[in-house]
This record gives C-alpha cells, structure tokens and sequence, in this order.
C-alpha cells in the first residue's frame, strides 16, 4: 500500500502531461538492450558478445509427452561473459520425476568452473488464475535446485492487472525474477500499455521480455519502479535466414 | 543384436538434436477461429494444407494422405498442435527415454559401441584368453565424454602386453575409437584406415563405417559456434567432408545390409546438410520419407530432420523434384513475408509462375498442381475466382484423403470471398464425407462462420445442425446470440448443463448491461437455486487460447442472485437494484448500485464486452446494440443530476473520479473525460460536499 500511495503522488505530479509528447513506438533493435533470449535455431548474432546475460532455451517438456525432457540444444554454451541462464520451456507442470533430475543434471553440466551458470529460468506461460497452482509446482523445483542457482520465470502480462495478489507474492518467496513478455509470437502485445500500469504492484524483482522488431514504447517512469531490472529481447533470425516452422 | 538397434537409436538424436520448433519465438499456441490462416499460427493448424499450418503438419499431411489421426486423438477438435497429430499417427511407445548424457554428441555412441566391440572381442577367432580379457578390461575402463580431451590414456597403455595379430588390431581399433572420441580425428582414421583390411570381418566393416564417421566429425570441428549453431557450408572442412561423402557411400556399396547401414544413411544426410548440397539432401529426403521404415525413424522425427536441415535452405532455391517438399515449401512460401526490421530482405511470397515452373515434379500426385495454383491464386494472388475455376466442385464424396479435402475445403473459402450463396449448402454437403477426427471441426467452423455472417446464427442451434463442437456453439452464444436464442437455449433440455448455463450466463449479463430490467427479473428466476458463484467467469475453452491446462468449471450463475459484497454505500442484492431499475431506469441510488454490483463483481472492462476480430467466430456486429451500461456514464448521468441527493451525488463524484485511479487509465467504459474534468469532479466533491464520507476518503484524483 505504501508503494501504491507513493506511486499516486508520482503520477499526481504528472497529472496534466501533455498527450502529444508521448513518442510512437519504435521498433526493437537489439543492439540497444544487453540482455537476450536465445531460442533454438535462432542464428546468434553479434551482439551476444557483449551481452550482460543470455536466456538460452536447452530444452523443452511438451505438453502430450510429459515423460520427456527433450534436449534443443546439443553443446554446453560457451560464453565470452555475462550471465547465463539455462531455459525450459514447459508445456505443462505434470512432469514425471527423470524430467526434473535430467534439467538438474544439466544444470551442472552448464555450470562450469571458468563460466558458472547463473540460473534456470522456466518458461511456462500460466494462467493468470492458475499462479497458485503454478507457486506450488516451483516451490518443489526451487527445493530441488542446488542454492548457488537462481530461479527466473517467464510471465504474462496479465498477472500483474488480474494475479491474486496472495499468489503473486506466493510466487516473488520463491523466484528470483520475472521476465514478462510484451509480446505473442512476433508481435508486440496490442494495448500492452493497458497491463503495463500495474507493473508497480508487483511484489517481485522482473524485467520485460521484447521481441526484436516489435513495436515498443517504454511507459513513462518505468525506469523509476524499484523492481524493474531493465529488458531482455527475444532475438528472431530475418527472414532470409528463418528457420521454418 | 542389440547394439544394432543401439546404432540406429543414436540416430534419432542426430535427427531430432537441432529442432528450432519454436521458430516463431515464444510459440503461443494460439487458436485464431478462423479458417484462413495465411500466416504461421502455432495452435491454428487445421486437418488441411494451408500456409498458416506448421510446415511440419503440411508435409505429414502430404505423406499421410489417406490415414487419419486414429482413436488417440480427439474427437470434436478443430485446431491441432504438430505433436497433437504426429502422437496420434504414430504414439511413442511408453517408457522410451531418448535423453542420454551424451545425446547430443558423438559419446552418445560409447555404450553401445562398447557393447558391440566387447561382442566381437568374444567371437573373435584366434585370440587367447588372456588377450581377450585385457581387450574388455580396457574398452569397459575408458569412460570418454567428448568434451575433455585426452582420457584413457592411462588404461590404453595396458594393451601394450598383447602379442597376437588379431589382439593387436583389436587394440589398434581401440586407440583408434578412443582417438575419435577424444576429438583427435587425424588419428581416428589413420587408424581406421590401418584396419580395412583386417581379418575379423567385425573390424573390416566396423573401421569402414568408422573412418567416414571420423571424417565427418573432423569437417565440422570448425562449423559450430560457441552456442553450438552451424555457421554454414563454408566453415565446414572441405577435404574432409568429400572423405566423408565417399566413405560412407563405400560402406552402403560393401554391406547393402551392414550393421551400421540406417547409421550411415542418416550420416550421409548430415555430410550433405554440412556440405550445403542441397540437390543430393532432397534427394536422400525425398527417398526415405516414401520407406521411412529403412532409416529406424518415425515419420514424425523423420519430418521434423527435413524441418530442421532442409526447409530454410530449400525454400530458397527449391532444388528438388520431390513432390511433397516442393509442395510443403510453396505453402511455406505463400505466408506474407515477414522481416523484423521491415527493411528490403522480406523475400517476395512465390508466385504463380514459379508454381507453374514445378508442374512436371508435381505430376505424380493427381490434384496437387492444381492445388497449388489454386491455393496461390487465393492466399497471395487475391483471385479466389480462378481457384474456383481450378478446383471443381467434388462436395458429396464419403470420405477425403488430406489432399482432396484440402481441396474441398480452399473451394469453399473461394466461395466464401466470392460471395457465392451456394457456399452454405457446399460446406453442409461437405460435412457428411469428412473425418470425424479433425477433418469434421474445419467444415463445421466454416459452415458456423457462414451461418454467423448470413444472419442465421438460430440454424445453429437448431435440432438437426451440424455444428456439434461445444467450442464453437459456445463463441457464438457469447457474441453473437440475441435474447431470444440465448433464452431458448437457456431451457432447452436437448442440450447439455453448460450449454445450458452458459446460454442464461450470458442473456442475464446483456440484459444488465443494456438496460433490459423486467426481462432480467423474468429470466433471472431460471437460476437454479444451487448455482456457484465464483466470478465472474471467464470461459477458458474460447478464450484461453495459450493455456494447455485449464478444465472448464462450473458457470457461476450464482453471481447473479447471491452476490452480496458492498461497502459503505450499502447497496441491497442485484435483484432488487434490478426492481428499482425496472420501476425508474434513472433511479440515481440503483445506477450506482448497478455500477457497484458490475465493480465488485468484477466486470470493469469484462472479456465478452470485446468483440472478437470480424474474420473469426463471432466477429460479426453484437445482436445487443449500444450503448452497453458504463459506470463512467452512470456517474455522469447522476453528477448531471443536480436534485439527486447529496449522499448519490458525492459517492457519484468519488467513483467518477476512481474511474481514472490509481493510474489515470479509465476502467469505467464510457466516453473518455480529461484530466481537468476529473479536478473538477474532486473539487466539487471536496467544496460541495465536505463533510461526505466521500470527501474525506478522496485523498487525489488521477
């Protein structure tokens, strides 16, 4: 409540900004951000050099096969520098038992002496109303996680506008970030902004996911909510050198 | 023989270890209700070929042309995920694990590779015991895990004692797979090579298959970068790769019926894949996926190698005669070019002349030239009218391989942007020969589209129609149901509870918000008298379009009678709000009782207020016409009011203002009202009203 209060009298001295300041949005370059998300079969371009961190997307748990880890990316990454964080990408949260130790186990492997891992990030796109249920299943993998390992999850927009605030709070105990996604597939969010006002109630430390080449216009006095830890842009190969789907 | 199925089960790694399925970044699998999908839509697959599919279900289409999804999948589905066919068509057998430590690397070969090599060990003739145990002892110490160089050497020297001829070349063959393992290729098939003309046939063959396996991974040694991405033909080691080529097209030519023969199949795709030769890679592709049988692969994974190795190259240049890949990368091609930065690299979408260049290649599948002209006429040439010359009408068959009904389907839609009035009775007659399990959903989305867009949304609902899926009747109670049907179906017994509920669920909820009081009270009494009312609902089956999880729970039709939050402004139960209003419909205190109800239940910017897109299910105009029920309008209305009393007018100022709180982002509905109006309304409230509640509660305005 404190939060929210002094966020009134921030917005209160703005009251009576002129509309026609806002600036259009621009398109995403990702020579302008540091951090990224690394799919598979995405081309790594250049900029991942002189990244702060690295999403890189290891492996998936698709829905109508449950039993898998399915392995997306066959080499340990080496980076120059940064931060690295080892990405699942789930489909659902039924997992059998091997699933989970086989994602410890690799882990470990990506955590190597000369560049160790910062973390595991799940990827896993919960309903809003389905965050208490989500909170459980990541509590038990956090107990799982060895402690030098941070905990990130990807979230949705509307957890911020419409999450129960008891289970949102549940979730900040137990995770280290969010990384909200701006966008679906390759396109910016229409009417993100709408969600993005509430970004201020979250009780947890989060950026905000882009897609290179959407559209993004950053809301005004983002940058002064104590929370927010800067972007990360979902690198996407153009089209000469897209991989199909 | 197991180490045979060892070797061929590696090669479901070498196959599936590079799969970008979530190219289009974070791969919503979203569900667009519509039956025109130019453009990649994860979860918008359809039972047809259409550019809009996963490039991956077009192909299995194309090559399972004549069986459809069997038992497992659903019934009653219109939209499909890649897996949700390919598990289908071919179930994974239960328990199979195909993650290993090494997967990913040329280690995944070092347990069945030893198992094979201590078999040998053991039939090998003349070796003395003595040999042979020292032989296993060593091949079972040596643990090499392809990413630290130079293990064994400790457990290598241990051969030295061993004497025999055939001990010794056991040996050498020893040093030399440990070599590969240990990335030192030069001595891998140095050693190799020594061994082609050994004596055991074991070893003969083995050392063959092995030197072209070493030549291959020496050509790649430069080709990945440091997140494990291939950085093109050019980075690949040329003489190597040529080696590569050679070598196992020798071992195929020597043993047709080899112990590594799928291996060296799968193999000689990836030298062609390093190799950038596209030509040779069709080829081999066009090949296996007629007999995909002979490669130890599933179809599926078979399709996602061609996905992963071949797609972004062949749809470049479309080297191949194939007819299949040829017709998967036309449809691929057909999307609207997409480039992040919208800059000049877009690739133009193919063109028809570039279909007609592929006619002879297509000739051997009736119907697919035509398809394709027909299909690139409609989704890129904007010319629905020559897909209809191309495609005849064929409706009234009993049943449709894929591409037939593909067919059916495209001439419908052509129907349909033509405007063609026979386009209803096509999609009805259609309905009958199609599958019940996908094929079905497709024809009854199209015919509840066209019954939607022809103003006969009744016929749906009617007793005999062929709209069965629950999904699709229920997009359409939600927006584009009038009072009438929405009240039928509310008590019709023919149909089941949720639809039922649902039915009343929504005429309740545009009955009070379009000012319908009395047909409110009058439909109100159908709530049975058990009903929940955890609220309010949000339909997860129509709207919930990326969540794989959510089972659909009970209509909270209780909302309605028993919701009884309040606060200090102590409103009575909707009922009697809703009596008040029936009485007096500008009744101050019951508009701002009616706005409290639709605020605490939480209905402020309420998803069945919005419209779906006018291409898709339900995008037609709502059958309740505006203006719907604002709070921000009510509280205008009584602000306007100047004899409403004190009490109403100050909570009416308060909320008014709160429309805009805590962000200055209105929540209310209604016509937007500036900044300075919202001062105004706070210091009136304040100066008007000071000793209010409400004066002393508003702390800003926003």
């Amino acid at each position: 409540m404190v939060r929210t209060l002094s966020l009134l009298i921030l917005i209160l001295g703005l009251a009576g900004c002129d509309q026609a300041g806002v600036p259009d949005p621009q398109p995403v370059v990702a020579a302008d951000h540091d951090s990224f998300w690394l799919w598979a079969g995405v081309r790594p371009q250049p900029v991942l050099d002189q990244a702060r961190s690295i999403y890189i997307l290891a492996g998936e748990v698709r829905a109508h096969d449950p039993a898998q880890f399915r392995l997306l990316r066959p080499v340990t990454p080496v980076l120059p520098q940064g931060d690295l964080w080892l990405v699942v990408r789930v489909e659902t949260l039924d997992w059998q038992p091997a699933v989970e130790r086989k994602i410890l186990a690799l882990a470990e492997k990506w955590d190597r002496p000369d560049h160790p891992l910062t973390g595991v990030q799940i990827d896993f796109d919960a309903h809003t109303r389905n965050l208490k249920r989500y909170s459980f299943f990541l509590r038990t993998f956090r107990e799982a996680l060895p402690n030098r390992f941070q905990l990130s999850i990807t979230g949705l927009l509307d957890w911020s506008a419409n999450g129960d605030p008891a289970s949102l709070a549940a979730l900040a105990d137990i995770v280290d970030e969010a990384v909200f996604q701006t966008y679906q597939a390759r396109e910016t969010i229409p009417g993100y902004e709408r969600w993005l006002e509430r970004l201020e109630d979250l009780p947890m430390p989060f950026r905000l996911g882009l897609v290179e080449g959407g559209q993004w216009r950053a809301p005004e006095h983002l940058d002064e909510i104590a929370n927010f830890r800067g972007y990360v842009v979902f690198l996407v190969n153009s089209s000469e050198e897209q991989a199909p789907d | 023989m197991r180490f045979i199925w060892l070797f061929s089960f590696g090669l479901v790694i070498w196959a599936t270890d590079w799969a970008p399925a979530a190219a289009s970044s974070d791969y919503f699998p979203e569900r667009t209700w519509t039956l025109t999908n130019r453009n990649l839509t994860p979860g918008s697959n359809l039972a047809m070929l259409q550019p809009g599919n996963d490039t991956r279900v077009n192909l299995l289409l194309l090559l399972r042309d004549d069986r459809f999804a069997g038992a497992s999948s659903r019934r009653g589905q219109v939209f499909f995920e890649w897996g949700d066919l390919s598990s289908a068509l071919y179930p994974e057998p239960a328990g199979r694990d195909t993650y290993e430590p090494y997967s990913h690397s040329r280690c995944q070969t070092n347990q069945s590779g030893r198992d094979a090599f201590i078999h040998a060990v053991r039939s090998a003739k003349p070796l003395p015991e003595r040999e042979r145990d020292l032989l296993i002892a060593v091949r079972q110490s040596v643990s090499p895990d392809c990413e630290n160089g130079a293990e064994g050497d400790d457990e290598i020297a241990h051969l030295n004692p061993i004497q025999t001829r055939t001990g010794q070349d056991f040996a050498a063959y020893l040093r030399s797979a440990l070599a590969f393992y240990n990335g030192d290729f030069d001595t891998a098939t140095r050693g190799f090579s020594s061994l082609v003309t050994a004596k055991d046939s074991w070893l003969k063959e083995t050392s063959l298959y092995m030197i072209a396996r070493s030549e291959l991974n020496r050509s790649q040694a430069q080709a990945f970068d440091n997140y494990g991405y291939f950085e093109g033909p050019r980075t690949t080691d040329q003489g190597a790769i040529q080696n590569a080529e050679r070598g196992f097209k020798l071992y195929l030519k020597l043993y047709p019926a080899g112990s590594y023969r799928q291996s060296a199949k799968g193999l000689l795709r990836r030298t062609y894949w390093l190799a950038g030769e596209t030509v040779k890679l069709s080829n081999e592709y066009g090949e296996v996926l007629a007999k995909p049988a002979t490669t130890g692969l599933t179809l599926p994974n078979l399709i996602q190698e061609v996905d992963d190795k071949l797609l972004s190259t062949l749809s470049r240049n479309s080297d191949t005669k194939d007819p299949e890949l040829l017709a998967m990368v036309a449809l691929y091609r057909m999307r609207k070019p997409y480039d992040p930065y919208e800059g000049e690299d877009a690739r133009p979408a193919i063109t028809r002349s570039e279909i007609e260049a592929m006619r002879e290649a297509l000739s051997s599948r009736a119907g697919l030239y035509d398809y394709l002209l027909a299909a690139q006429a409609f989704y890129v040439g904007g010319d629905p009218g020559l897909a209809l010359r191309l495609i005849p009408d064929d409706a009234r068959q009993a049943r449709y391989g894929y591409l037939a009904f593909s067919r059916q389907v495209l001439r419908g839609q052509a129907l349909e942007a033509v405007g063609d009035r026979n386009a209803r009775g096509f999609w009805q007659q259609l309905v009958s020969g199609s599958d019940p399990h996908y094929q079905r959903g497709v024809v009854e989305l199209a015919l509840a589209m066209n019954l939607e867009r022809g103003g006969a949304v009744d016929d749906v609902f009617a007793a005999n129609s062929a709209v069965e899926t629950p999904v699709l009747r229920e997009i359409l109670l939600q927006f584009s149901a009038g009072p009438s049907l929405l009240r039928t179906q509310a008590k019709n017994r023919a149909v089941g509870q949720r639809e039922r509920d649902l039915a009343l669920y929504v005429l309740l909820y545009r009955q009070l918000t379009h000012g319908a009081y009395s047909a409110f009270l009058t439909d109100l009494a159908l709530v049975p008298p058990g009903a929940k009312q955890d609220g309010p609902f949000y339909n997860s089956q129509t709207e919930n379009n990326y969540d794989y999880q959510e089972e659909p729970g009970p209509i909270p039709l209780g909302l309605y009678t028993k919701f009884a939050e309040t606060n200090e402004f102590r409103c009575p139960v909707l009922k009697q709000t809703a009596q008040m209003l029936a009485a007096d419909p500008d009744s101050p205190r019951a508009l701002l009782c009616l706005a409290d109800f639709l605020r605490l239940a939480g209905f402020d910017r309420y998803w069945m207020d919005e419209q779906p897109e006018p291409g898709r299910l339900g995008g037609s105009k709502s059958p309740f016409p505006a203006p719907k029920f604002s709070r921000l309008e009510a509280y205008k209305q009584i602000i306007g009011h100047r004899t409403a009393s004190a009490d109403d007018r100050s909570y009416a100022l308060y909320r008014a203002v709160w429309c805009y709180g805590p962000a200055g982002v209105n929540s209310c509905g209604g016509v937007e009202v500036d900044v300075d109006q919202r001062a105004a309304w706070f210091r009136e409230l304040k100066s008007r009203y000071p000793a209010s509640r409400w004066a002393q509660k508003l702390k800003f305005y926003w």
